[in-house]
């Protein structure tokens, strides 16, 4: 099988900080992977740096074995709720419409199966009833379940979603879960960033320990023990910022030929 | 020759207005550069444009009333319009869902529409004394007169001292506004102190270079003064200095030249030292810069040549001649080249018959280089969690960024060992 | 007839304005607009000194040339010498603004223009340059060049919409969907520019902004679909041009001026209305729940 998400060697210096530094993994497919750390150790940055929305300074990363250009249809990015303006006026529809631009060329309207699909992505997040509902009249929990619609209405393989559990009640996040276990089911791959111990164990079987620096990965029963939870949350390796520090400060060449 | 000489003559203060000119363009420019320094650094520099747009209704309705060109009520006028835009762009950012720079623009453009709607109705009443009022658009430092110097001096002196007194609490709050909040600070007392002085130092400064051109007086001296130092207090002082300075030298060569406005003029040279510092500017300026890289890749190159030297067995001297070191390098011939005069100019190698010989003071650096590589291929590979043939690359590139420092703190994390993942021996 | 000609020149400018500020003003863009009306004057004014004439072709080449020099000079401050963002603006724009000035000064004789007619323009002069194709009068000069630049832009505003919304809304989502963020971004700054330049000589440098931003914020307040907030803009753009000329006929005071003014009023009326409204929301509430307490 192939794999879902390939990283070699990915860095970004971020403002003199290593944002993430070195990450080298390979991920299954077919399954809902965590990506773990504390505050700041690079979990959206890595996200974002396969998506390329953020160009890594050194390193690539392959998705199902292929270049990004070549798969990104098969793959649907959920940025972080707070990252865009929600006083936006645009309704709900809209915003989970806009899942289906990818396919459509500039003038091309919406057909039928679009409009089919994203009916049937605002039910499976139950906001079918807010379909015209003015996004800024949403909760916290509402917004991050159009945001997920969106990401149903690309159909895609492999879903990378930023901190969808942030701010949501218990309800939504019950609610998200559920949903994220019937896509894994229908074979899809879930890359979730997540920063809550406490449920982490329950959500995934796959997990990725990061703390700027890979510390580990693997499935959960193998990676989520005392130790690398210590080594994770234990603090940043100051060595490595103090020489991301003169790197920037200097303006090294972080390799030369 | 004749332009620097008309220049010149200007600074005799030949003719009595002068030294009107001259003073008052100093003090007007000088406060702007002390009080730009402020909002700067609060990164608030764009409403000192709203500011310096929104004194015009003021000014007009200060001459509709007064019904003449007094400084003192058009300074008053000015000032009230000035601060009432800070006060809404303020609120409607604040109560609705309006961002800040549509606030800002919004605010500016319209409250210069009322000014030009109200200087254009004064202009077609025709009024008598109405000539006078087009020189708050562009500034004309001529036009001033020794009572303004006297009222700008003064309300200039009560801006310096305001600043004086308030200065630590002004410098804290520029930095980091939360921080001044949390240890009691009076932030809001602080933030109304900043805004009456730059509504204020606004209202004066229209005189000299103008509505529209008077947020460059707030942002360039200060931008400068950033160029050369990141200390508060010095870089007030250096922004009043250049703020000054290009008040002076600008009025001069529109003083020279009759009709021409002022505030472009002095605009153009405190643009003109903004590039300068740009350029040569200790912090962050592209001379220094670019000699940085090129130290990098000196540094790089001495390093990388060095390197090639170092005998992984005895850990002492080697020979070679230039087509065996170029054989062992992977570098451009003319590159290797540079690389060992480098070498041979810091005594690093002795020459003799075309052989390469290492002096001690060579081998140590050879050491010292292989040891940072070796030493970081241990620690990204320990706390990485990568894999032996993943690290050399990573290496490559930061064994020359590691400090004495750095790797006194690497060997001390790694317990100072011998091995490195490869399991060559790390020479000491 | 006049009259019908300078609410026609005024109106055509509101309409183009209005749409690209709806984008703006959500991009959080409206300093930029301001950066770029102000920056373009000295291509202009030495178009026009070469040219010797008031041809559209030179000075568009010139405004052009001008504002490729901003967006360098801002990117040479902010980028290469790291100048925090808004200082970058503001030094870039002043200075080539004062060159402007400058210049007109001392072409002055030469170029047919003056310093004022650059900040708040000479709407009212434009019905005295007409047009005439094979003898016969066909209307003043400006209003066919700000019509055929109200049809560019608003077929281009068609063609690109949902990209522009998409990178407008959610850059991050757009860019992992393959768009590129900073080309669109590109070409909305290209058609900012055309914009500005080719309303110049009717509303001027300063006035532009009211046009650029003011309707498109109080339409903003007032809907919550992003297709009518485009539409209201443009309703508010005319609307306020043909007060604002009639204001200014009144006042005998500058036509500019005069519709800048008037949207200024536009959205304080707007902007108090939703106050109220949401006063009355917050006691309705208030007594709704009073009443079920009891």
């Amino acid at each position: 099988m192939k794999p879902s998400v390939e990283t070699h060697n990915l860095t970004v210096i971020y403002d003199k900080k290593p944002a993430i530094w070195n990450i080298d993994f390979t991920l299954p497919t077919g399954k809902i992977i965590g990506i773990m750390g504390p505050n700041g150790s690079g979990k959206s940055t890595l996200l974002k740096a396969i998506m390329g929305i953020i160009e890594p300074n050194i390193g690539y990363s392959k998705l199902f074995d292929q270049d990004l250009e070549d798969v990104r249809n098969k793959v649907s990015y959920v940025p972080q709720r707070q990252s865009v303006d929600w006083d936006f006026p645009a309704s709900v529809w809209d915003v989970v419409a806009m899942g289906r631009y990818a396919t459509k060329g500039l003038f091309k309207r919406l057909s039928k199966e679009d409009h089919r699909m994203i009916e049937e992505s605002l039910n499976k997040v139950n906001m079918t009833p807010f379909t015209n509902r003015q996004i800024s009249q949403l909760s916290g929990g509402q917004q991050q379940r159009v945001f997920l619609a969106r990401a149903l209405a690309q159909n895609a393989d492999l879903y990378l979603m930023d901190e969808p559990f942030v701010g949501v009640d218990a309800a939504t996040e019950q609610a998200i879960i559920n949903l994220l276990k019937s896509m894994r089911d229908e074979g899809k791959t879930l890359l979730v960033v997540h920063h809550d111990l406490h449920t982490a164990q329950d959500y995934f079987e796959h997990m990725v320990l990061l703390n700027s620096r890979l510390v580990a990965e693997g499935p959960t029963s193998e990676v989520f023990t005392k130790d690398i939870l210590t080594e994770t949350y234990g603090g940043t390796l100051t060595t490595l910022s103090k020489v991301a520090s003169v790197l920037q400060e200097k303006d090294f060449p972080m390799r030369h030929k | 020759m004749e332009f620097f000489t008309e220049i010149l003559s200007f600074f005799t203060f030949s003719e009595p207005n002068v030294k009107v000119v001259f003073w008052g363009s100093l003090i007007l420019c000088s406060i702007s550069g002390l009080v730009g320094t402020f909002t700067l650094l609060r990164k608030r520099s764009l409403i000192g444009d709203v500011i310096s747009h929104a004194v015009l209704p003021g000014i007009a309705l200060a001459f509709i009333i007064g019904q003449q060109k007094n400084p003192l009520y058009l300074i008053i006028g000015a000032t009230i319009t000035g601060w009432i835009s800070t006060y809404l762009v303020d609120y409607i950012t604040k109560h609705s869902k309006i961002k800040n720079d549509t606030a800002i623009a919004l605010i500016l453009s319209v409250f210069f529409g009322v000014g030009v709607l109200l200087l254009t109705h004064i202009q077609h009443s025709g009024n008598a004394s109405q000539s006078g009022l087009d020189q708050f658009i562009f500034g004309r430092a001529s036009a001033m007169n020794m009572s303004d110097v006297w009222l700008f001096s003064i309300v200039g002196t009560i801006i310096v001292i305001l600043i004086v007194i308030f200065f630590r609490g002004l410098s804290l709050l520029s930095f980091d506004e939360n921080y001044s909040q949390s240890i009691g600070f009076p932030n809001e007392l602080l933030k109304l102190v900043l805004s009456i002085t730059t509504v204020t130092t606004v209202a004066m400064g229209v005189q000299a270079v103008g509505v529209v051109l008077m947020s460059a007086l707030l942002i360039t001296p200060a931008a400068c003064a950033k160029f050369w130092t990141n200390k508060i207090i010095p870089m007030a002082i250096l922004a009043v200095v250049i703020s000054g300075a290009s008040g002076v030298l600008g009025s001069a060569i529109s003083y020279t030249y009759n009709g021409m406005p002022t505030g472009p003029w002095i605009v153009v040279v405190v643009s003109l030292f903004a590039f300068i510092s740009a350029f040569i500017g200790s912090k962050n300026g592209l001379l220094k810069k670019h000699l940085q890289r090129n130290k990098n890749n000196t540094k790089i190159l001495r390093e990388n040549t060095i390197k090639l030297f170092f005998n992984p067995t005895t850990l002492g001297e080697t020979r070679y001649n230039f087509e065996d070191i170029f054989a062992k390098s992977k570098m451009q011939r003319a590159t290797l080249k540079k690389g060992l005069n480098l070498l041979k100019s810091d005594k690093l190698i002795t020459v003799s018959n075309d052989i390469f010989t290492t002096t001690n003071l060579g081998i140590e650096e050879a050491k010292t280089i292989v040891r940072k590589h070796r030493l970081w291929e241990l620690y990204i590979s320990r706390f990485m969690h990568l894999q032996p043939d993943h690290v050399h690359d990573d290496a490559e590139g930061i064994e020359h960024v590691i400090t004495p420092e750095i790797e006194r703190e690497l060997e001390k994390e790694l317990d100072f060992p011998t091995k490195d993942p490869h399991d060559s021996d790390i020479p000491y | 007839m006049i009259d019908f000609w300078i609410i026609l020149t005024a109106s055509l400018v509101a309409t183009t304005t209005a749409i690209l500020g709806c984008f703006l003003i959500m991009r959080k863009m409206a300093m930029i607009g301001d950066a770029i009306s102000h920056a373009v004057l000295p291509g202009i004014v030495i178009a026009y000194y070469i040219s010797h004439s008031r041809a559209s072709f030179p000075i568009l080449i010139g405004a052009a040339a001008s504002g490729m020099v901003v967006t360098y000079l801002i990117q040479f401050f902010h980028q290469k010498v790291k100048l925090q963002q808004d200082a970058s603006i503001g030094i870039s724009y002043t200075f080539l603004f004062a060159i402007g000035i400058i210049l007109i000064s001392l072409f002055s004789g030469n170029v047919d223009l003056d310093q004022d007619c650059v900040l708040y323009g000479e709407i009212a002069y434009v019905p005295l340059d007409n047009l005439s194709i094979g003898g016969l009068y066909a209307g003043p000069r400006q209003v066919w060049i700000l019509g055929t630049t109200l049809i560019i832009i608003s077929t281009s505003v068609i063609v690109a919409y949902r990209k522009l919304v998409l990178t407008t809304f959610d850059p991050a989502f757009a860019s992992a969907m393959g768009i590129s963020v900073v080309l669109w971004q590109y070409y909305l700054m290209a058609g900012v520019s055309l914009t500005t330049v080719v309303s110049f000589e009717s509303v001027g440098a300063v006035l532009v902004i009211a046009f650029l931003s003011g309707p498109a914020a109080t339409a903003f307040l007032l809907t919550k679909d992003f297709k009518k907030m485009l539409y209201l803009a443009v309703g508010f753009g005319i609307s306020a041009s043909i007060l604002g000329y009639y204001t200014a006929v009144w006042l005998a005071g500058s036509i500019a001026g005069a519709i800048a003014t008037i949207i200024g009023l536009q959205f304080a009326i707007a902007f108090i209305y939703i106050q109220f409204l949401k006063k009355a929301r917050i006691s309705e509430t208030l007594e709704n729940k009073a009443l079920t307490e009891v």
